[in-house]
C-alpha cells in the first residue's frame, strides 16, 4: 500500500452492473482514478435497497483511452449469494466512495444486466494480466443447463459432511471440464465445500442422464431441509430439485442406505473415496491408530488454542513416506482440514528418533512438527485427529486438553522450533507467526489492573515525564533514582516507574518507599497486575503521565550530567520536524553503547533486517550536535507527548521487548517526524554480556518473531532509506 | 528526638563567651557492641572531644544485632545522653553500601537538626549507607562531612582486604574486569554500578582522614581526591599501669616468646605462624614459644578446622622442648596490656595489606618490638630495624630464620625496644583533628 493514499482525491464511476445468477455473484464495470499500486486483496462494499454485500472481490482493469492517464477501466467480480435486491445506491472500491451512474441501474431490467455482464464479458479480454483473470472469466460465463433431481440425503457426522443421491441430466455431465463445484441451499442457509462425486447407471432415466452419488464436507449445524443443490463445473452449472419422494435419510440410517448404492456405483477413485467416507468409522475416544494396516506412530505433546487463529498442534509423527493422506482436526461433527503443504512445520526431535523412531526402523530425524489449523476457531469440547491413510483408512488420535495460554503458551510453541537461513519466512509466514500473533492479542484483549502508588507530592502540571519500566532486576532502580536525586533534578520532572514484574511488588514497593525516604524526589510506582512486556508496560506509563514531554528510559540508564532531559526537550521546542530525540548511550568503559540505528539483513534470518548500533564498542563520538538518525533507542528517548497520543507509544505486536522502538520512529517518520541524537548528552547504559549458549530457545525465536513483525512492515522502508532519497 | 542535656555550669558559661564546636562522631559499631579497632578510636575520639571546652560531641553507634534497638524507631540512646545507636534491621547492601532501611533517614535528619553538628565526623560508611552522605548535606549545608576510611571496602568486594577472591593472592588496584574476575557471577556492568553509587555519595565528602598512608594512597589511587586525605592515626589510650609486669621482658635466659593478638583468621596469617612453629619444632636449638591470643569462633567452618588440626599437630612437636604453640583463648581490652608484657615481641603475621594494626600501637605502648609481614599498613607503622623486624610476607621459612637470629642475639630485640616510635598521645590526635576541622569548615576554635 501506498504512503500516501488517503492523500490523492479518488474518482471513480460504476458504469454497469448485474448479477450473474449461475456462478452467485455480482459483476461490475466502470472506472477508478490511476493507482501506483494496488492491494492484493481488494475489499468491495456495494449498497443496494434491499441489503448490502460486502466481500473481497475479483478485480482486473483495463485502460481506458477516454480517460487518459486519470483513469483506468475495472471489472470486479464480487461473490453473492443474495438475490433480488433493488438498485445499487452506494459503491465503495476498497476505502474509497465512487459514483454510481445513472444509465448503470439495471438490476430490473433483464436486458440491462444481460448487457451490462456481456460488456463485461467483452472487457475482460482487454484487461491488463491478472492471476484471477481466468477465474473471473469462468464466473463470468457460467450458465445453467440440463436439470437434476435429489431423492436422497442426509448428514453423516463420522465423515462430517453431507451424502446425496439424485441423478442429472447428460447435457451438463458432458460440459464437466475438471473439478466439481457445489452449493447445497437449506432452509437456514448454504453449504458449501469439498465434493466427491461419483455416478451410477439409471436404467430409468433411458440414457438421458446419469444417478450421482456425492459427498459435501460441511457442517451439519441444523440448517433446516434442502432446497436444492447447484453444481458447477467450468462455465456449466446445474441446479438439482428436490424430487417430490425425495428422503431425508437419518445419521444412523445413512451407511446402510448409501453403502451398497456407492459399491454398485461405477469403478473410479472417487468411489474408492466415497465408501471410505461412508464406512468412516466413528470416534469413540479411543486411539485406534495402532489399528491401522499401514503403520503411523504419532503423539500429541501439546494442543493450544490460539483464540482468532485456531488451533496448534506439537508433537511428532513416524510413518513411512506417502502413508498419510490427510490429518483433519476434529471437534465433535466439526471437521478441520490441516494443510499438510505449508501449515506444518517438521522440527527435529532426537529424543524420538533416536528411541522410538530406532526400535520402529525409522532413520527419520525430522519427525517433529508444529501444525497449525487457523479455521478451528472458538472449538470447545474434546478435540481430536482424525489420521488417512492413503489406503483410505482412518485412525483417531485423542489430543490432550489444551492448557496453555498467553506468554506460556507463546513459549512452548517458540521452543518448538529451531529456525535459520531462508526457514525463517515459510516458518513465521504460514506458522508461528498468525498463531503468535493471535496468542499474543488474546493475552493482552483483557486490560490488567494497575496499582498506582505516589511516593511525595505529586509533582503539579508537569514538564517532562520520565516513564521507567521495571522487570528483573529492580534495584537498578536504587541506583537511577541516587543519580537523578543527586544531580538535582527538575520540580517540573514527573517521575513514573512501572513494575512490570508482578511477584515483585511488595519488595519493590518497600525499595520504593525506602528510596524516598532517602532521596526525598517525588515519584509515582505502577504496578501491572500482570506480566505484560515493555511495549504495554511504558503505554500504562503513558496513561499516567501528564508531561509535555514523555522521555522513555530504562532502568539500566543512567545519567552523567544533571540537564540530560532539558536539552532533550530543547531540540524538540526548537524543530517541530523532529519527533524523538535521544541521547548518546554509553557503556561502563565509556565506549558507544548507542548513537542512532542503522538495519543490516542477516542471511541465517531470512535476510530480515536487524538494527544495528552504530559505532557500537567505539570510543565516544569526537564532534558534537544533533544528528538526524533514521531510528535511535528506545532505551532512552523523548517525544512530545501530544505525539504519542496521537500516534501511539510502543506498539503492542511487539512481544516483551524488541523492535518496538525502531517501529515506533518509522510511524513517527510516516507522519514527517524525524529522529535524532544529541551528541552532547551522554547518559550510561548497561547492556549485559550475554553468555555464549545461555540466551533460551524461545526466547531468542521471540526475537525472530518480533523482526517478522517488523519486516513484514517496514521492509520498503528500510530498502527506501537504504538506496537513499 | 526531645533529649535534656544537662550541662555543668562551668561549660555553659565559657559557652556564651565563645561557641564551641559541635562534632557527631558516627561509628558503624559501638564500643559497648563490638571492640574493633575503629569503633574504639571513634569513641576515644567522641570521649576526648567531649572532654574539652572548646569542644562538645556526641556519639552515633550501630548496633546490628538482631532484636538490639526498639520497635518502630531506629535510634535509641540505651547508653548515655550524648550516644545514639542506630539498630539495623538487614537493609544494607554489602555490595553498593546502600541502606533500605526506610526508617533511618527521616531520624537521622531530626537528630542533625536538634544536634545542629558543624562537623559530622564518620568512622566508616558502612552499615549507614552512601546515602547518608547526601542526607547530611541537604539538612545541615553548612555542616562539613569527614570521614575516617578503614580498610578498604569502597574499592574491595572481597571484604575490603584487596586480597583476591581465589587464592588470597595480594590485589594491587581495583578495576571493573579485575573485581569480575574475582567474582565470575558478578558482571562487570554490576561492578560499574555499584562503583557509581558509591561516587556519587563520596562527593559530599568535605575531607577524608586514613590512619595509614598506605590507605591514603590506596584510595587516592582508586580516584578519591588525594588532596583531601589527611593521615591521622588513631587514638591509642595509654597503657595501663601493671606494676607485677614489669616493661621490662624476663631476660635472655628463657626461651624466645612471641605473642599473637587478635582476631584469628587466615587473612591475619595464623597459618604463617603454625607453619613457622613446624618448622622451628624440628630444630633442635631453637627454644622459641608461640602464645597465641584471639577468638576464632566467627571464622568459617573449613577454617576452624583446620586451624585445630593445625593446633593439635603443634602440640604433637614435642620431639626438643615440648609443645611451641600455645592457644590461650580470646581475651577482653583491658587485658591486653598485662598479656603483652608476658612476651619478647608482637607478631603481626597478616597476609593482606592491613591498615593500621591497632595491636601494633599497643605492642608499642607495651615497649614491645613488632615482627610484620613487609607490605601495607604494616610495613609502615612498623619501620623495619627501628620499630621491629619485616619479613617477606607469607614466608614461614623466612619468619624461622629470623627468628632464630633474636633467639641467637637477644640483643636485637633490646635495641629495638629502645628506638620503637611511642603511639602517638591522644591529645596530639585530637589537635590533628581540631587542625583538620578547622581547616575543613573554616572554623576557629579555642
Amino acid at each position: 500500500m501506498t504512503e500516501q493514499a488517503s492523500d490523492v482525491v479518488f474518482e471513480g464511476m460504476v458504469e454497469g452492473y448485474g448479477r450473474q445468477e449461475a456462478a452467485e455473484c455480482l459483476v461490475l464495470h466502470g472506472w477508478v482514478s490511476r493507482q501506483a499500486t494496488w492491494p492484493d486483496e481488494l475489499t468491495v462494499t456495494a449498497d443496494f435497497q434491499r441489503g448490502t454485500i460486502s466481500a473481497r472481490a475479483y478485480v482486473a482493469f483495463h485502460d481506458r483511452p477516454d480517460l487518459g492517464a486519470q483513469g483506468v477501466g475495472f471489472v470486479a467480480v464480487v461473490p453473492a449469494h443474495q438475490g433480488r435486491l433493488g438498485n445499487l445506491l452506494d459503491f465503495r472500491f476498497g476505502p474509497h466512495q465512487i459514483t454510481v451512474a445513472p444509465t448503470a441501474a439495471g438490476n430490473s431490467n433483464d436486458l440491462s444486466e444481460r448487457s451490462a455482464l456481456a460488456h463485461a464479458g467483452a472487457l475482460l479480454a482487454s484487461c491488463l494480466p491478472h492471476p484471477d483473470l481466468a477465474r473471473m472469466g469462468t464466473l463470468l460465463a457460467r450458465h445453467f443447463m440440463g436439470e437434476g433431481y435429489i431423492d436422497a440425503y442426509g448428514y453423516h457426522p463420522a465423515s462430517a459432511g453431507w451424502f446425496v443421491t439424485g441423478w442429472v441430466s447428460n447435457d451438463w455431465i458432458s460440459a464437466i471440464q475438471d473439478a466439481v463445484e457445489a452449493v447445497a441451499h437449506f432452509d437456514n442457509g448454504r453449504r458449501t465445500g469439498a465434493v466427491v462425486l461419483n455416478f451410477f447407471h439409471r436404467p430409468d432415466l433411458a440414457g438421458t442422464g446419469a444417478g450421482i452419488l456425492l459427498h459435501l464436507s460441511a457442517q451439519e449445524d441444523t440448517p433446516g431441509q434442502l432446497r436444492k443443490l447447484v453444481l458447477a463445473s467450468g462455465a456449466s452449472a446445474v441446479s438439482l430439485r428436490l424430487a417430490g419422494s425425495v428422503l431425508r435419510v437419518p445419521s444412523e440410517a445413512l451407511s446402510g442406505a448409501f453403502v451398497n448404492l456407492i459399491n454398485s456405483s461405477e469403478p473410479s477413485p472417487a468411489r474408492e473415496k466415497l465408501y471410505h467416507l461412508i464406512t468412516h468409522a466413528m470416534f469413540d475416544g479411543r486411539d485406534t491408530l495402532a489399528g491401522l494396516p499401514d503403520q503411523v506412530l504419532m503423539e500429541i505433546d501439546e494442543a493450544i488454542h490460539c483464540g482468532s487463529d485456531g488451533v496448534v498442534l506439537i508433537g511428532w509423527m513416524l510413518a513411512k513416506h506417502g502413508t498419510v493422506e490427510a490429518i483433519r482436526l476434529r471437534s465433535g461433527s466439526r471437521m478441520f482440514d490441516i494443510d499438510l503443504g505449508t501449515a506444518v512445520l517438521w522440527t527435529e526431535r532426537p529424543d524420538v528418533a533416536d528411541t522410538v523412531g530406532r526400535e520402529a526402523g525409522y532413520d527419520d530425524r525430522n519427525c517433529g512438527f508444529v501444525m497449525r489449523v487457523p479455521t478451528a476457531r472458538a472449538v470447545t469440547g474434546s478435540l481430536y485427529l482424525e489420521i488417512e491413510t492413503r489406503a483410505g483408512d482412518i485412525g483417531f488420535k485423542p489430543l490432550p486438553r489444551p492448557r496453555l495460554n498467553g506468554i506460556a503458551a507463546i513459549k512452548r510453541l517458540l521452543a518448538s522450533v529451531e529456525a535459520q537461513y531462508n526457514d525463517v519466512d515459510a516458518i513465521y509466514d504460514h506458522v508461528m507467526g498468525p498463531a503468535i500473533a493471535a496468542l499474543n492479542a488474546q493475552r493482552l484483549q483483557v486490560p490488567a489492573r494497575v496499582q498506582a502508588q505516589q511516593f511525595g507530592t505529586p509533582v503539579t502540571a508537569p514538564r517532562h515525564s520520565v516513564i521507567v519500566p521495571l522487570y528483573g532486576r529492580i534495584d537498578f532502580m536504587e541506583v537511577q533514582l541516587a543519580l537523578f536525586a543527586t544531580q538535582g533534578i527538575g520540580h517540573d520532572v514527573e517521575i513514573i516507574y512501572v513494575l512490570d514484574d508482578p511477584p515483585r511488588m511488595r519488595e519493590t514497593q518497600g525499595l520504593a518507599a525506602s528510596l524516598y525516604e532517602r532521596f526525598r524526589v517525588p515519584f509515582r510506582l505502577l504496578c501491572l497486575e500482570r506480566n505484560l512486556g515493555f511495549a504495554p508496560a511504558n503505554n500504562a506509563g503513558v496513561r499516567a503521565a501528564a508531561g509535555d514531554m514523555i522521555c522513555f528510559v530504562n532502568s539500566d540508564v543512567f545519567p552523567i550530567t544533571p540537564d540530560w532531559l532539558d536539552r532533550l526537550a530543547a531540540h524538540l521546542d526548537a524543530d517541530p520536524s523532529l519527533g524523538v530525540v535521544g541521547p548518546v548511550l554509553l557503556f561502563e568503559d565509556g565506549s558507544v553503547q548507542h548513537q542512532g540505528i542503522a538495519f543490516k539483513g542477516l542471511p541465517q534470518f531470512g535476510n530480515w533486517s536487524f538494527p544495528l548500533h552504530k559505532r557500537k564498542g567505539f570510543r565516544a563520538p569526537a564532534e558534537g550536535g544533533l544528528m538526524r538518525e533514521d531510528a535511535i533507542t528506545g532505551a532512552c528517548m523523548m517525544m512530545r507527548r501530544r505525539d504519542v497520543l496521537a500516534y501511539g507509544g510502543f506498539d503492542e505486536a511487539f512481544i516483551i521487548g524488541d523492535f518496538e522502538d525502531t517501529d515506533l520512529c518509522f510511524r513517527l517518520r510516516r507522519h514527517g517526524l524525524g529522529a535524532a541524537v544529541d551528541l552532547d548528552v551522554s547518559m550510561h547504559h548497561l547492556e549485559r554480556k550475554s553468555q555464549a549458549g545461555s540466551a533460551s530457545l524461545w526466547r531468542s525465536n521471540l526475537t525472530l518473531y518480533n523482526a517478522w513483525v517488523h519486516q513484514r512492515r517496514w521492509a520498503a522502508t528500510i530498502r527506501q532509506l537504504e538506496t537513499g532519497p | 528526638m526531645n533529649v535534656v542535656h544537662a550541662e555543668p555550669p562551668r561549660r555553659r558559661r565559657r559557652q556564651e563567651s565563645r561557641p564551641r564546636l559541635r562534632v557527631l562522631v558516627a561509628s558503624h559499631s559501638h564500643p559497648r557492641v563490638t571492640s574493633g579497632g575503629a569503633e574504639i578510636a571513634a569513641f576515644r575520639l567522641f570521649s576526648e572531644l567531649n572532654a574539652r571546652d572548646d569542644t562538645e560531641a556526641w556519639f552515633l553507634g550501630c548496633n546490628t544485632k538482631a532484636g538490639a534497638g526498639r520497635d518502630g524507631v531506629a535510634l535509641t540512646q540505651p547508653y548515655t545522653d550524648r550516644e545514639y545507636v542506630y539498630s539495623t534491621l538487614g537493609h544494607f547492601n554489602w555490595f553498593r553500601m546502600a541502606n533500605a532501611d526506610p526508617r533511618l533517614p527521616g531520624e537521622i535528619e531530626a537528630l542533625l537538626l536538634e544536634l545542629r553538628p558543624d562537623i559530622v565526623h564518620l568512622h566508616h560508611y558502612v552499615v549507614f549507607g552512601m546515602e547518608m552522605l547526601w542526607l547530611i548535606k541537604r539538612v545541615l549545608p553548612q555542616a562539613r562531612i569527614v570521614v575516617t576510611l578503614h580498610e578498604y571496602l569502597a574499592i574491595c568486594h572481597h571484604f575490603g582486604q584487596m586480597v583476591k577472591a581465589e587464592h588470597f593472592s595480594l590485589c594491587d588496584s581495583a578495576s571493573l574486569d579485575n573485581c569480575h574476575k574475582c567474582f565470575p557471577d558478578i558482571d562487570v556492568s554490576d561492578f560499574f554500578i555499584r562503583e557509581r553509587y558509591l561516587r556519587t555519595f563520596f562527593r559530599y565528602v568535605d575531607h577524608f582522614v586514613a590512619p595509614s598512608r598506605f590507605l591514603a594512597d590506596r584510595y587516592a589511587a582508586w580516584g578519591l581526591p588525594g588532596e583531601r586525605i589527611s593521615v591521622i592515626e588513631n587514638i591509642i589510650a595509654p597503657a595501663a599501669p601493671f606494676p607485677d609486669r614489669p616493661a621490662e621482658p624476663a631476660g635472655e635466659s628463657g626461651p624466645l616468646r612471641l605473642g599473637f593478638f587478635g582476631q584469628i583468621s587466615k587473612l591475619k596469617g595464623i597459618g604463617v605462624l603454625l607453619g613457622c612453629a613446624a618448622i622451628l619444632a624440628r630444630k633442635p636449638k631453637a627454644r622459641i614459644k608461640f602464645e597465641i591470643y584471639g577468638d576464632y569462633r566467627n571464622q568459617p567452618a573449613a577454617f576452624t578446622e583446620a586451624f585445630l588440626k593445625q593446633l593439635a599437630e603443634a602440640g604433637a612437636n614435642v620431639a626438643y622442648h615440648g609443645a611451641n604453640v600455645a592457644y590461650h583463648g580470646a581475651y577482653r581490652q583491658d587485658q591486653v596490656d598485662r598479656l603483652m608484657r608476658g612476651v619478647d615481641a608482637v607478631l603481626v603475621p597478616s597476609i593482606w595489606w592491613e591498615n593500621s594494626p591497632v595491636v601494633i600501637q599497643e605492642a608499642f605502648r607495651n615497649q614491645r618490638p613488632v615482627i610484620c609481614s613487609d607490605i601495607g599498613g604494616m610495613a609502615e607503622k612498623v619501620r623495619d630495624g627501628v620499630d621491629g623486624l619485616h619479613f617477606s610476607v607469607g614466608s614461614e621459612l623466612e619468619l624461622s630464620n629470623l627468628l632464630l637470629r633474636l633467639h641467637d642475639d637477644r640483643s636485637i630485640l633490646g635495641t629495638l625496644r629502645r628506638t620503637l616510635r611511642p603511639p602517638p598521645k591522644a591529645e596530639d590526635v585530637v589537635a590533628q583533628h581540631l587542625a583538620l576541622y578547622a581547616q575543613v569548615g573554616r572554623v576557629t576554635i579555642g
